[in-house]
């Protein structure tokens, strides 16, 4: 308190600034006044009374100094004077201010914006309140430590009556596609199936009407009640204030509207598609179909708990732990030895996502840190010139009595302000670059609750980086340039004493050199897959559309969703425009693992070694003509193979090389299981399965001859090849012909097929764009680096060249010396970037596409653009020696 | 100056509040004077000590001053204690004590009271 009082009273005396001495002046003039009148009571005359007086007080100026430093805050004065200084030669040296901003704003712009990323991916609690004590419960598979997996509704409720852990235990199907029928037109939304105190835990108000009450989430089928989005409301119901009361139709059952949620307000699971709306748990058949989402067993829902205070989520964990094995004693033919459950904190992204996207993450930051290292090393290399160029300056203050450490500190305030500066500026890059992540990441464009928007706690993390690396790029020129080596610097001598300076500038050069082409390498690694992906995986994406059917949503028997499913596909033929349309029960590169199965299939040479566990996948008539492939040889299915037909298959080249070597694929025969399927086409190798791998064996079977209770065949997805124009322009007609059929069939993800593989890649590409930009800013950097510093020291060293040309070195020998130098530090720089390479490509391996990480062409192109950069940077100041008049030269001096 | 060497860092302010306490206002020169009679000589007190100690105190709110008229017809800054600065001085007076009475126990202890 009392430190504090003196600590304002001090602030408020340096900021009015005032140099106020005059209380000081009273007091010592009164004091002298007091001694001197003792001093003449004492005996002395007068003038020696005072001079006494005056000789006993002491050194005036040095009291002066210490009732000054008393009086105001003398550290903070300090520090704005050097601020004064610092700024004062910014604007001294616009060119070279301008330059290092820029490079600092580019490196910490870059950073930040992967900061941001990787908080709202990893880090960002949930937009509620008190979300710090939300945990997420999930399966755990203790083999290999996948996790965040569904668990099955009797578990939850096992969980929730006997864990004491919980303030809240709420369980959620947030994942739910919802069909929704409104006046105003059907349309697709995300919607969730909740517990009743699903709201409560998150401690919402809602923003109209209520939530749900414990007695609607009591009776399976009981109480169609719904709650809306905020959005939803308002986008889709037009935030019609009577909306309460009234009914929707939700994948054909029809749902009262009890409540509005709150603004902002989109779901527990982040970095999704968000939530339109929420119906009760007991209502779960509306929402799941693939088994009954209330049976043990069937596991769907994920958890989320809010712990009771003062519980850790450590104590909780083992509560969980004690339970979950009473679970597995008790039921040991449904819960499956080797899971476990896991309490996370509830923050980021969901589990599963932030696993797929950690190396991702991971390798940006690093791109951006790197780049960040290049910027600071360049500044550095900047600064160091100067300090050069300043040693007069400096050897100056020294001399005069200025401390080594106050310089030293003048210096790196200079270098800080830089750095914040450019962090400021950076503030503008990194609103671009979280764009173009947004673009990238919040699945590709869908809309998704991925929120990129600035948070404090990264602006905060972004200014510390920022003053970190004004300290990190100042330390070694201040340190190096107020070396007290005073005599020597004063005496404009300039040739001398500057070699460990120079060689802690080359030193930086190799640094910068080696990371640049790190950069460029692996740039080069990424921007080539990005060129393959972009060609594709071997048919044309555009050209296809497609539309996922979900007939057993609303209760269709699998006779009627197969009848259904033919006159979809029977009308969208008969539509002018459409070439081929064909179901099959994945699409190409599925995003969500591998949905093929994988069967034991032996062929007919008896012999062991053609039996082996093969992918196989459903596919109708004229699929090969709808992807736009066509067959190397054989047919296709058709209208022939009917659902009691013989057997038939269509195999892959893969496949075919397996187990017929010597040709003769078509006519051939495997078992399958207790069938035998007749070979009757042979296709090439497609990008089919994963974009990844390299494609592997697969037989494709009839669509219609597959086992029709199975509810993956009636929730097919349809494939329909469009001729002529994109398939985008058909979308609304698909649609259109399919609701005259049965509005109230669920048709969700209409869209093109190239759209879908975007999401897919969407993380690929954006690692790639911005890849693309971290290497060309590491080019720039360098050459920009390399050119400046071999031009400075060409500067520094004209005596030496002029001498050196005055006693008969030809000009070539002058520009073979320059080049040599510059051409030293490229090379040692380079191979060493190179064989960070090497080892870094094998970390990229996962995001690329059809090439190897050893790929020379993708690995040598950029570092080659980077070596013509350098050659030019070496070549100007070489260009510029060599023309140098030594006469003119020597006479400056 | 380092011959002036006098009193330990913290001591001179408890003096100062001390004999402001006791004597009452005081000016600058007049408390500097008290302050080595009522150490009998002992203590001489440096100018570029105390003036910017009377500041410091003053910002710290223990002290106020105000310009007087003196003994001899000079006016000049008198310097009185606040209830701030009492309540200080009795704070640190008892803790003063304490350490004196435990330092005390240390100078007084002799190898058989230990046994």
């Amino acid at each position: 308190m009392r430190c504090l009082r003196r600590f304002l009273i001090r602030l408020a005396a340096s900021a009015t600034g005032r140099r106020d001495d005059e209380r000081l002046r009273e007091e010592l003039e009164d004091h002298i006044a007091f001694q001197t009148a003792e001093n003449v009571r004492a005996g002395m005359s007068a003038a020696e009374a005072r001079r006494q007086a005056v000789l006993d007080v002491g050194p005036v100026e040095a009291i002066k100094e210490d009732f000054r430093d008393e009086k105001r805050l003398p550290s903070l004065e300090h520090f704005l004077q050097d601020v004064r200084i610092a700024l004062r030669r910014m604007k001294q040296a616009p060119g070279f201010t301008a330059a290092a901003v820029a490079t600092l704003a580019l490196g910490l712009g870059l950073n930040s914006a992967v900061l941001g990323l990787a908080y709202a991916e990893f880090l960002k609690p949930l937009p509620v309140d008190d979300p710090s004590r939300l945990v997420n419960v999930g399966r755990l598979f203790t083999g290999d430590a996948r996790r965040g997996f569904p668990i099955s509704y009797p578990e939850y409720i096992y969980y929730r009556d006997h864990a004491r852990s919980f303030a809240h235990l709420a369980a959620h199907y947030s994942t739910s596609p919802m069909s929704i029928i409104t006046p105003g037109g059907p349309f697709n939304v995300m919607g969730s199936v909740v517990t009743a105190d699903y709201f409560g835990l998150l401690r919402l108000q809602p923003a109209m009407g209520r939530f749900f009450l414990p007695e609607e989430d009591a009776v399976p089928g009981r109480n169609p009640v719904v709650v809306l989005s905020y959005d939803l409301w308002r986008t889709r119901f037009g935030a019609d204030g009577g909306i309460l009361g009234t009914s929707v139709r939700i994948n054909g059952t029809a749902f009262t509207v009890v409540g509005i949620a709150p603004e902002g307000f989109h779901g527990v699971l982040m970095g999704l598609e968000p939530n339109g709306v929420w119906i009760p748990s007991a209502m779960f058949a509306v929402g799941y179909r693939y088994c009954n989402g209330l049976a043990r067993g069937c596991n769907v829902i994920g958890l989320l708990g809010r712990l009771n205070d003062g519980v850790s989520i450590q104590d909780a964990q083992a509560e969980m732990n004690v339970l979950t094995g009473q679970l597995q004693s008790m039921f040991p033919a449904t819960d499956n030895r080797g899971w476990g459950i896991e309490l996370r904190p509830a923050r980021g992204i969901r589990i599963d996502e932030q696993q797929r996207d950690a190396p991702i993450v991971r390798l940006l930051a690093g791109a951006a840190a790197l780049v960040l290292i290049i910027a600071s090393a360049n500044v550095a290399g900047l600064m160091l010139a100067r300090g050069l160029r300043r040693r007069k300056e400096i050897a100056i203050r020294l001399a005069l009595g200025a401390v080594r450490g106050r310089v030293i500190r003048l210096l790196l305030v200079e270098s800080v302000l830089l750095a914040v500066v450019g962090g400021g500026a950076g503030f503008l890059v990194s609103v671009w670059g979280t764009g173009v992540l947004r673009g990238y990441f919040g699945q590709g464009g869908v809309a998704s609750t991925l929120d990129l928007s600035l948070d404090l706690r990264v602006v905060l993390a972004g200014i510390a980086v920022a003053a970190l690396t004004g300290v990190v790029t100042g330390i070694s020129p201040a340190l190096q340039s107020t070396r007290p080596d005073t005599m020597g610097a004063m005496k404009e001598e300039s040739a001398g004493g500057g070699t460990r300076r120079s060689r802690l500038r080359e030193n930086l050069l190799v640094l910068q050199v080696a990371l640049s082409v790190l950069l460029l390498g692996s740039s080069g690694l990424l921007v080539r897959s990005f060129f393959l992906l972009h060609r594709g995986p071997g048919f044309d994406p555009d050209a296809i559309a497609l539309v996922r059917l979900r007939p057993s949503l609303v209760g269709y028997t699998d006779a009627r969703a197969w009848a259904f499913q033919r006159e979809v596909i029977q009308r969208l033929e008969a539509l002018p425009g459409i070439a081929a349309a064909s179901p099959a029960v994945v699409a190409p590169l599925p995003r969500w693992g591998r949905p093929v199965r994988a069967v034991r299939l032996a062929a007919d040479s008896g012999n062991p070694s053609d039996e082996f566990r093969t992918a196989t996948t459903f596919v109708g008539p004229r699929y090969f003509k709808t992807l736009g492939t066509g067959l190397i040889v054989g047919r296709e299915f058709d209208d022939h193979d009917t659902e009691d037909g013989p057997r038939v298959a269509i195999v892959n080249e893969a496949l075919a090389r397996r187990l017929w070597p010597k040709g003769d694929v078509v006519g051939s025969h495997v078992t399958i299981g207790p069938e035998r399927y007749e070979i009757v086409g042979l296709v090439k190798d497609l990008q089919w399965l994963s974009a990844f791998e390299a494609p592997e064996p697969i037989a494709y079977l009839n669509y219609w001859q597959q086992d029709r209770s199975n509810s993956w065949s009636q929730d097919s997805r349809t494939h329909i090849r469009v001729s002529g124009a994109a398939a985008a322009a058909m979308v609304p007609e698909i649609r259109r012909v399919i609701t005259e059929i049965d509005p109230d069939v669920p048709v969700s993800e209409v869209q093109v097929l190239g759209r879908q593989l975007d999401v897919q890649f969407a993380a690929v590409r954006g690692a790639g764009t911005m890849f693309v930009v971290f290497g060309g800013l590491a080019l720039v950097l360098s050459a920009i680096g390399l050119y400046a510093a071999l031009a400075f020291a060409i500067g520094q060293r004209t005596r030496e060249i002029a001498v050196r040309m005055a006693l008969g070195a030809s000009r070539l020998d002058v520009g073979r010396l320059v080049f040599r130098r510059g051409s030293g530090i490229f090379a040692i720089g380079a191979v060493t970037g190179l064989a960070a390479c090497l080892f870094a490509g094998p970390l990229l391996a996962h995001l690329l596409y059809g090439v190897s990480p050893r790929d020379p062409v993708a690995l040598l192109t950029g570092p080659l653009v980077l070596g013509l950069v350098a050659v030019l940077a070496i070549w100007l100041p070489a260009r510029r020696a060599m023309r140098l008049d030594p006469v003119a030269a020597l006479r400056a001096e | 100056m380092k011959k002036k060497t006098d009193v330990r860092q913290g001591t001179l302010a408890l003096m100062v509040l001390k004999t402001l306490d006791v004597l009452g206002p005081l000016h600058g020169y007049g408390l500097a004077k008290r302050i080595e009679q009522i150490s009998a000589d002992h203590l001489t007190l440096n100018t570029g000590t105390l003036y910017p100690l009377l500041l410091r105190l003053e910002q710290e709110g223990a002290i106020a001053s105000e310009r007087g008229p003196s003994e001899n017809n000079r006016s000049a800054r008198f310097y009185r204690l606040t209830a701030v600065g009492r309540k200080q001085l009795q704070a640190e007076t008892r803790a003063w004590e304490r350490t004196a009475a435990l330092i005390a126990r240390f100078f007084d202890v002799k190898a058989e009271d230990l046994q």
